[in-house]
């Protein structure tokens, strides 16, 4: 009995956090697509959640590329060109690239997002812009989910460039293939279903790192120990979406 | 001054808020005059601040009514909301500016935003705004955390006069400085609210502040007002809670909960 009671409060708490995401995501939507839009602040955004993650999302793809190549090249033994090639190819646009590409920015971005929010919120900068007539899910949240919505498919197509790059140096300088064969190969991998569910993820992801970022920057309370704890929670939420949506994306891409 | 002849700008009525099981407003009734200016006074956490949020939009009550010019405000769709919020400007207690903007775009920032004005003019009004609150120019392209907390205090108030708002609220606008800079603020309050013409409601526990700027006092004491009536007549109000808030006694009507 007391067991029941506590799956069902449990249960029931879960259901209200839901809720008040889908309202939250809800009215950020109704708003993003809504005049007036705030150009100078999407572009802001852009620049800071794509121009400036291109440096930890292309260490990230190189070193994974190469890794890719390493692991396929012991593990099949002597495989040949096609074969490395096609697991770098699927690996990176697939799978790796976005995930790793979206994990990197939602501890960049989705951790600032929530900090610099958090504390708009606790100083009261965020009542501020309601009393000058400044909706702040307008201001503050649609300028955020545009710019990561259309940044991150950039930067996983980058990451994707960078990956098979990485695979390319570990094969051709450490393997001894054949260059023109290895990029041979590389592009008759290439299939569209994996490259464009690979974008399809990163918007994806865009979407719930902006998302978690902004909520618990908005809902964040109590000071900077509150805005930390929102920090945390954007970070690790996210992350973990992140990954729930990775699979059910990746299930109704291909699953058969 | 009365202003008992003129229409109501704020009227408040019954307002009830809780948060849970803390009931904080238990029924608040309130009206002030076209260019009147009250002052609300009360201990800390006795509901000053909720009411002021009540009454600007930032939170909903439970129930009963906020009238501004006549129009209930309570459940207005948020478009209705936003237009009657164009009226208003408020300096907040840590004067809340945006530190991810210089100085001169926070103050310009309802001319931009809310009545659509180019940022060339905009940004003149608001050097305009800060002279008037005896800011020095050169600190318009600063950012606001380069400034010192009185001078973040008149950055606030430029911000809150640079749309020139038919009502003023003032959130504790003294707190946190000294006694020289608190009387400072108070003349520019009152300088603003007069040429302006505007309608100002202030909230403060600081009793020096509130003979300064206000026409009127509330008292509210567990989430009811207590005592309403003219500065001049606190001092021999014959109320023993005002009495005992004005001489900030510990003994009499008013128990400090200090384990609540
Ligand atoms: N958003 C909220 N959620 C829960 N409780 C709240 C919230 N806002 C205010 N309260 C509670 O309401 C009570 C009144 O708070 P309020 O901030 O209005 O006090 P105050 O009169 O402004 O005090 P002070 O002079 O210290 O600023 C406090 O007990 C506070 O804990
Ligand atoms: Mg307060």
């Amino acid at each position: 009995m007391r067991l029941l009671r506590a799956i069902g409060r449990g249960t029931i708490a879960i259901f209200a956090v839901i809720g008040r995401i889908s309202v939250f995501a809800g009215t950020s939507l109704y708003h993003c697509v809504r005049p007036p839009f705030f150009p100078r602040l999407i572009l802001r955004q852009m620049i800071e959640i794509g121009f400036y993650s291109l440096p930890v999302v292309g260490l990230t793809a190189i070193f994974t590329g190469m890794v890719l190549a390493l692991q396929s090249f012991s593990g099949f033994g002597f495989a040949g060109e096609a074969t490395i090639a096609n697991v770098v190819v699927w690996g990176i646009t697939r799978e790796l690239g976005p995930v790793l590409a979206g994990l990197m920015v939602a501890g960049r971005i989705g951790a600032a997002m929530a900090a610099e929010i958090g504390t708009m919120r606790v100083t009261e900068q965020i009542d501020a812009l309601t009393t000058l007539s400044t909706n702040p899910f307008k201001y503050l949240v649609a300028p955020r989910l545009i710019a990561a919505v259309a940044m991150l498919p950039l930067l996983v197509l980058v990451a994707d460039v960078i990956g098979v790059l990485g695979g390319f140096i570990v094969s051709v300088y450490d393997f001894g293939f054949n260059p023109t064969t290895y990029l041979k190969s590389t592009w008759a991998s290439l299939d569209a279903a994996g490259f464009i569910s690979g974008l399809v993820k990163a918007a994806v992801f865009g979407f719930l790192i902006a998302l978690m970022g902004t909520y618990h920057g908005y809902h964040s309370k109590g000071g900077a120990q509150g805005v930390g704890q929102a920090t945390t929670n954007a970070v690790v939420s996210s992350s973990i979406l992140l990954l729930l949506f990775n699979f059910i994306i990746t299930a109704l891409f291909f699953a058969t | 001054m009365t202003h008992s002849d003129t229409p109501a700008k704020i009227e408040v009525r019954d307002l009830h808020k809780s948060f849970g099981s803390k009931h904080v407003l238990r029924g608040v009734d309130l009206t002030l005059r076209s260019g009147e200016s009250l002052a609300v006074i009360g201990g800390s956490g006795t509901g000053k601040s909720v009411l002021i949020k009540n009454i600007i939009g930032l939170m909903e009550p439970d129930s009963g009514s906020i009238r501004i010019d006549g129009e209930d405000v309570v459940g207005m769709s948020p478009d209705e909301r936003e237009r009657v919020t164009r009226k208003f400007g408020m300096l907040f207690q840590g004067a809340a500016l945006f530190d991810s903007l210089p100085v001169w775009e926070n103050v310009a920032f309802g001319l931009i935003q809310s009545k659509g004005m180019n940022r060339h003019a905009a940004r003149e009004e608001a050097l305009v705004a800060m002279v008037q609150v005896g800011l020095d120019t050169d600190i318009a392209d600063r950012s606001p955390a380069e400034l010192s907390g009185g001078m973040q205090k008149r950055a606030g108030l430029a911000r809150a006069i640079a749309t020139k708002p038919e009502i003023l609220f003032f959130d504790e606008p003294t707190t946190g400085l000294d006694p020289i800079m608190g009387s400072v603020i108070d003349d520019l309050i009152v300088k603003s609210v007069r040429e302006l013409d505007a309608t100002a409601l202030s909230i403060t526990h600081d009793m020096a502040s509130a003979r300064r700027i206000a026409d009127n006092i509330a008292m509210i004491y567990e989430g009811r007002i207590v005592w309403h009536g003219p500065v001049a007549d606190i001092d021999d109000s014959g109320n023993e809670m005002l009495d005992q808030f004005i001489h900030g006694r510990s003994d009499g009507p008013i128990q400090l909960r200090v384990a609540s």
